[in-house]
C-alpha cells in the first residue's frame, strides 16, 4: 500500500496544454542549470508548481528527472529521507537501497552522508525537484538538505519550490551565482499575459478596461485570475461582476471563492465542501464519503475545468485540491460537528477497507472515534515500527484522550517500546506505570506471588519487566535485582504462554536472557555471563532478532577478553562477524562492535596494521548510528594503534573524535568513557583538572568489579600524576577482587601496572617478581602490547628477567624481541630503546591559554574558513591572521589547521 | 475585525515587491549565529531589565522571502518581539 502513495508523491504533475507559454520564465531557468540550485519561493497561487513542470517537459530528454510533493506528515525524519531516496530511485534505480533496508534508520544527519556518498558517482545529468518544501518544519532536514546541496555532483541540479524562503542561509550560493531565484515578481502574470489567459485560455473576450481591472485588482496574482476567469464564465454580464469584486477589499481569494461556489450547482458545491477534509480525492473514495455513484466523472470534469483540482497519477485514480482552495473550502464546511465527524468516520472505514491503515488512523482521530482509531493503530503497529515512523505513532497517541489511551494496555505497552526504540527511557516508563496502576500490581509481584497471580496481569508485568531491564541495559543499576526477576520469569518465556499485551513472550527471551548476562558481568560473574550470552545468541538467532545476537556476541568476546582467553574472543568475533552478517548486512552498524573488539585483539598481538583495519571497520559502520557504546572505544583504540605506528597526527584525528562524541550529548551515562577522557587529557598536559577529577573519583569508587574499568583509569591518572602511592592502593584493591573473580586478562594489566608502580618507588626487586608473574600469566595467550605500552621501565624489567631466563628462551625474550622488531612496518632499529614509545606519549605539556582573539581565530578555523576568508569576517590583514594561527599552532604543539582543530577540542578548548 | 481603524501611517506592499523590513528578537545572537543573518544589520540593544534584544534591520525581497528569514528565527528558538516594516522599495527602483 505505500508503494501507491509513494508513486502519486513522486508523480511529475500533468501540465494542461493550453497555457499561457511564459518564454521569459523558461529562458531565466535553463540558465539556471548550469548552478545547483533554483528556489522557486512565492505565496500560494502563483502557478509555482506548473511553471516548473510546464519546463520539465521541454527539457532535453537525456536529463532524468526526479520529483517529490511534500506533505506535512513529512517533515518525519526517516520518512523524509525515504521520500528522498525514492525519488532519486526513479531515475538511478539502485540509490540508497542499503540505506533504506536499514533498521533502525540512521539520524538523518549521517544518514544524508551516506547518501551524498552514493550519489557522487552519479555523472549524468539529472534534476530533483522539491515541491511544497514549506511544509517542512524540522530543522534537522533543513541542515540535512543544505549538506546535501553543497555536496551534489556536477551534474545534479535542484529545485526546491516552496512558499517561504528555505530556513538554511542561501547567501553562499547566491554569491557564488550557483542558485537561480524565480520569486513572485517573476511568476505574477504581466498585463499581456493576463490578457492571453483571460481571452485566450479562458476564451472571456473581456475589454482592455476590464482586463487592466482585474488585473490591477488580483496585482497579478494567478489563482486570483483563475478565480475570477471561472466566476465571468457563468456570468451573463461581465460589468456587474467586475464592479463588484473591484468595489470590495476583502481577501481577493476569499471574495473569489465565494463567488465560484455560488455559481456551481448545489449538488457540486456540496460535493467540494465535504470533499475537502480530503487530503487525497479518488472517485471511490468521494462515492463512499457521498453516497453517490458518479464522483469520478466530477472529479475529471473538475480537472477538465481546471477547478482547482491537482492529479496525483497518471491513471486519473489519484487527485488533491490546490492547497489554498482546500483551506478556504474546509472553512465554509458549514455542518455539525457531528455531521464532520461523520464524513471522517466514512472516509476512515474506506482507507481501512483499502488497507491504507495510517490515513484510516487519520480520519479515526479526526471523527473522534478513539477506539477505532487505537484498534487501526495496533493494525498498523508492527509496519509502523518496520518503516521507523515512532514519532508519527507517538503523535497518534497524543491525539487520544488520556482517559481511554491508558485504558488501552496494549496501547501503552506498544508506546512503551516506541520511546524505548527512539531511547526516552523517561516516556517509557512513564506508560509502563500506567499499566501497572492499571492493573493495580506493581511489578515487584513478580518476586512474590508469580505463581498466584492470574495469567492475563503476569504477562503483562513479564512485559513491564522486560522492556524495564531494556532501559536499565547501559548501566545496571541494581543487578542484583534483574537476576532475581529473570529467574521468576524465564519459565514463561514460551511458545505455550500465548497470552500477552503486545510482543508475544518467547519474543522476549534473548532480552531478557542478554540482561542476565549484563548483571552477571557488571557483578564480575563472568562463568554465569558467558552462559546466559550465549544463550541470548541462540535464542535471538532463532527468533531473528539479530539487534540482541550482535550486541551479545560483542559483549561475550569482552568478558572473554576479561577471562585471558584472546584465542577464544578472536573466535567468537570472527564466527559472530559471519552469523551477524548473514543476519543483517554486510555494512550493519551492528558489526561495529565486534570489529572493535578485533581490533583491540590484534592490537595486543601487536598486529598493528591489522588492528587499524578492524578498528576503521567498525567505525566506519558505527558512525552513522551514533552508537557510542562502539565508538568512544574504538576511537581510543585506533588513536593507541596509530601511535604505536607511529602515526601522530591520524592518532590526534582520532582522539579528538573521541572527544567531540562525548560532549555531543554530556548528559549519556558513560562514566567509563569520560574517565578515560580525563586521563587522556592528563597525557596532553591538562594536570589540574585531571587532579580535581581524581581528588573526587578517588572517594566514590569502589574497588568491586562494577567499576573495576573506572578505578584502573583512575590508577593510571595518578601515575600520571607522579601520585604512586595512591595508584598503588587502587592496583592492589583490584588485583586482590580480579584474582578472586578470576579475571585474568585484568590480573595481567594490573601486575604491569603494579610492577610501573613499583619502580616509582625504587623497590626493584618486588616489581621485577610482579613483572615475572605477568609474563607467566600472558605466555600461552600471546600478550605484546600491554608490556610494550609500559615504556622504557618495562623494558629495564625484561632486560632483568631475561637475564635470569637463562639464554633468552623465555616470553621475556620474545616480548623484547617484539618491541625492537616491528614485523608489520618491517624496520629493525639498532638499539630496542630507540623503537619503544615513551611511557607516555608525549611529554605532558602544559597548554599556554590562547587569547580571546586566538580562539575566534581558532573558531573560525574549525568552521573551515579560509585564512583570507577568516580576515575578511575579523576586519583583519590576512598577514595577521596567518601569525595568529602560527601562534595558535605553537601554543597546541601541532602542526596545521586540522591538528590544531582536533587537538582543541580534546582539551576542550573548542565546543 | 468587522470594525476598521486608521492607522496613521500610509503602508501598503505588494505580495511581491521588496521593502525594509525591522525584525525584533529577544536575546543575544553568537557571531557564528549572526553568519546566518548577514543580508541584514544588526544591532543589540538592552531593555530596562538587562535583557539584551537583537534588532535585524534590512532589505527583504518579498514575502516569501520574508516568511522565511521568520522560519529561520523559529528553528534558532528565540522569541521573536517584532516584525515591522519600515518603508516599501519602490517597484522597478
Amino acid at each position: 500500500m505505500e508503494t501507491i502513495l509513494l508513486e502519486t508523491k513522486l508523480h511529475i504533475p500533468p501540465v494542461r496544454l493550453d497555457l499561457v507559454s511564459r518564454p521569459q520564465l523558461i529562458e531565466k531557468l535553463n540558465a539556471g542549470l548550469s548552478g545547483r540550485l533554483t528556489l522557486v519561493s512565492a505565496p500560494a497561487g502563483f502557478g509555482k508548481t506548473t511553471v516548473i513542470a510546464g519546463w520539465l517537459g521541454q527539457l532535453p530528454v537525456e536529463r532524468r528527472v526526479a520529483w517529490i510533493s511534500l506533505e506535512e506528515n513529512d517533515s518525519d525524519p526517516p520518512r523524509f529521507l525515504a521520500y528522498l531516496i525514492g525519488a532519486l530511485q526513479t531515475i538511478f534505480p539502485s540509490t540508497g537501497r542499503d540505506l533504506l533496508a536499514t533498521s533502525p534508520f540512521p539520524p538523518l544527519d549521517t544518514a544524508i552522508h551516506f547518501l551524498i556518498h552514493e550519489v557522487a558517482v552519479i555523472a549524468h545529468p539529472c534534476l530533483l525537484v522539491l515541491d511544497d518544501y514549506h511544509l517542512i518544519t524540522t530543522p534537522t532536514i533543513h541542515q540535512a538538505m543544505a549538506t546535501f546541496i553543497e555536496h551534489m555532483p556536477p551534474g545534479m541540479h535542484l529545485v526546491i519550490i516552496s512558499r517561504a524562503d528555505p530556513p538554511f542561509s542561501l547567501s553562499r550560493w547566491r554569491v557564488r551565482r550557483q542558485m537561480t531565484e524565480i520569486r513572485a515578481r517573476d511568476l505574477r502574470f504581466s498585463p499581456a499575459e493576463a490578457t492571453k489567459f483571460l481571452n485566450q485560455t479562458m476564451a472571456l473576450a473581456l475589454s482592455p478596461t476590464e482586463v487592466a481591472l482585474l488585473e490591477k485588482r488580483t496585482e497579478g496574482w494567478i489563482a486570483g485570475l483563475q478565480l475570477a476567469a471561472h466566476s465571468l464564465l457563468s456570468e451573463d454580464d461581465h460589468t456587474d461582476f467586475l464592479t463588484a469584486f473591484a468595489g470590495d477589499d476583502r481577501y481577493v481569494a476569499d471574495y473569489l471563492v465565494e463567488e465560484v461556489l455560488t455559481h456551481q450547482p448545489p449538488s457540486i458545491q456540496s460535493f467540494l465542501l465535504k470533499t475537502s477534509i480530503l487530503t487525497r480525492l479518488s472517485g471511490s473514495l468521494c462515492n463512499a464519503l457521498l453516497d453517490r455513484q458518479d464522483s469520478q466523472s466530477i472529479l475529471e470534469s473538475f480537472e477538465q475545468s481546471n477547478l482547482f483540482i491537482i492529479p496525483l497519477d497518471n491513471r486519473r485514480q489519484w487527485y488533491r485540491y490546490h492547497h489554498l482552495f482546500v483551506d478556504l473550502l474546509r472553512e465554509r464546511l458549514a455542518v455539525t460537528l457531528e455531521e464532520r465527524r461523520e464524513l471522517h468516520r466514512r472516509a476512515s472505514r474506506w482507507h481501512a477497507d483499502h488497507s491504507f491503515l495510517p490515513a484510516a488512523v487519520e480520519h479515526s482521530l479526526s471523527a473522534a472515534d478513539y477506539e477505532k482509531a487505537m484498534a487501526l493503530i495496533l493494525n498498523c503497529a508492527t509496519e509502523m515500527f518496520m518503516t521507523s515512523r515512532l514519532s508519527t505513532l507517538i503523535g497518534w497517541w497524543r491525539k487520544i484522550p488520556e482517559k481511554q489511551a491508558h485504558q488501552n494496555l496494549q496501547l501503552c505497552m506498544m508506546i512503551a517500546w516506541a520511546w524505548l526504540a527512539l531511547g526516552d527511557h523517561q516516556e517509557s516508563e512513564h506508560c509502563l506505570q500506567i499499566i501497572e496502576e492499571s492493573m493495580a500490581t506493581p511489578m515487584s509481584s513478580l518476586l512474590t506471588d508469580i505463581n498466584t497471580l492470574p495469567p492475563e496481569v503476569r504477562n503483562a508485568l513479564i512485559e513491564v519487566a522486560a522492556v524495564r531491564m531494556s532501559h536499565q541495559s547501559i548501566a545496571v543499576t541494581d543487578a542484583r535485582e534483574v537476576l532475581e526477576l529473570s529467574r521468576k520469569i524465564l519459565p514463561y518465556l514460551t511458545a505455550e504462554n500465548p497470552i500477552h499485551l503486545f510482543n508475544p513472550l518467547f519474543a522476549l527471551r534473548p532480552v531478557v536472557q542478554f540482561n542476565i548476562g549484563l548483571a552477571n558481568q557488571f557483578l564480575g560473574r563472568l562463568d554465569e555471563a558467558v552462559v546466559a550470552f550465549q544463550e541470548a545468541v541462540t535464542a535471538g538467532r532463532a527468533l531473528g532478532n539479530v539487534h540482541i545476537v550482535a550486541p551479545a556476541l560483542g559483549h561475550l568476546a569482552e568478558v572473554e577478553i576479561l577471562q585471558g582467553q584472546l584465542r577464544q574472543a578472536l573466535k567468537t568475533c570472527q564466527q559472530g562477524i559471519e552469523v551477524v552478517e548473514a543476519m543483517a548486512r554486510k555494512t550493519s552498524p551492528l558489526l561495529g562492535l565486534l570489529h572493535i573488539r578485533l581490533g583491540q585483539l590484534f592490537y595486543e598481538w601487536n598486529e598493528l596494521k591489522t588492528a587499524v583495519h578492524h578498528l576503521q571497520e567498525g567505525i566506519r559502520v558505527a558512525e552513522p548510528w551514533h552508537n557510542r557504546e562502539t565508538l568512544l572505544p574504538g576511537y581510543l583504540a585506533l588513536a593507541r594503534a596509530y601511535r604505536a605506528l607511529n602515526r601522530e597526527e591520524e592518532a590526534i584525528a582520532a582522539e579528538g573524535s573521541f572527544s567531540e562524541l562525548l560532549r555531543d550529548d554530556p548528559t549519556a551515562n558513560d562514566a567509563v568513557a569520560k574517565a578515560q577522557h580525563v586521563w587522556l587529557q592528563a597525557q596532553h598536559g591538562a594536570v589540574e583538572s585531571a587532579r580535581r577529577w581524581a581528588a573526587s573519583a578517588d572517594s566514590c569508587f569502589y574497588a568491586e568489579s562494577a567499576q573495576e574499568r573506572e578505578v584502573i583509569i583512575l590508577a593510571r591518572v595518578w601515575l600520571v600524576l607522579g601520585e604512586v602511592d595512591r595508584a598503588r592502593r587502587c592496583i592492589d584493591e583490584l588485583l586482590n577482587s580480579a584474582e578472586k573473580g578470576r579475571r585474568w586478562g585484568r590480573v595481567i594489566e594490573l601486575l604491569v601496572m603494579r610492577a610501573l608502580a613499583l619502580v616509582e618507588q625504587n623497590r626493584h626487586d618486588d616489581a621485577q617478581r610482579s613483572l615475572s608473574r605477568a609474563l607467566r600469566l600472558a605466555i600461552d595467550e600471546g600478550y605484546l602490547r600491554t608490556f610494550v605500552d609500559g615504556g622504557e621501565p618495562v623494558v629495564q624489567l625484561l632486560r632483568e628477567v631475561e637475564r635470569e631466563e637463562r639464554g633468552g628462551q623465555g616470553y621475556a625474550s620474545r616480548v623484547l624481541v617484539a618491541i625492537s622488531v616491528d614485523k608489520e612496518a618491517g624496520r629493525k632499529t639498532e638499539g630496542t630503546t630507540q623503537s619503544v614509545p615513551q611511557q607516555q606519549p608525549h611529554p605532558p605539556m602544559v597548554v599556554e591559554p590562547l587569547s580571546n582573539r586566538e580562539l575566534e581565530v581558532l573558531q573560525l578555523i574549525a568552521e573551515g574558513l579560509t585564512n583570507k576568508e577568516i580576515a575578511a569576517r575579523l576586519y583583519l590583514a590576512a598577514g595577521t591572521v596567518k601569525v595568529h594561527a602560527h601562534n595558535i599552532y605553537n601554543k597546541l604543539g601541532v602542526n596545521g589547521r586540522t591538528q590544531a582543530v582536533a587537538k582543541a577540542r580534546v582539551l576542550n578548548i573548542l565546543p | 475585525m468587522n470594525e476598521i481603524i486608521p492607522i496613521e501611517k500610509d503602508l501598503h506592499i505588494a505580495v511581491d515587491q521588496s521593502g525594509i523590513y525591522r525584525i525584533k528578537i529577544q536575546g543575544r545572537l553568537s557571531s557564528g549565529i549572526q553568519g546566518r543573518f548577514d543580508e541584514m544589520m544588526v544591532s543589540v540593544e538592552q531593555n530596562p531589565a538587562g535583557v539584551p534584544i537583537t534588532t535585524l534591520t534590512g532589505q527583504i525581497a518579498d514575502q516569501a522571502a520574508l516568511h522565511g528569514l521568520v522560519a529561520r528565527i523559529r528553528d534558532l528558538g528565540l522569541p521573536l518581539l517584532l516584525v515591522e516594516l519600515v518603508r516599501p522599495i519602490e517597484q522597478g527602483g
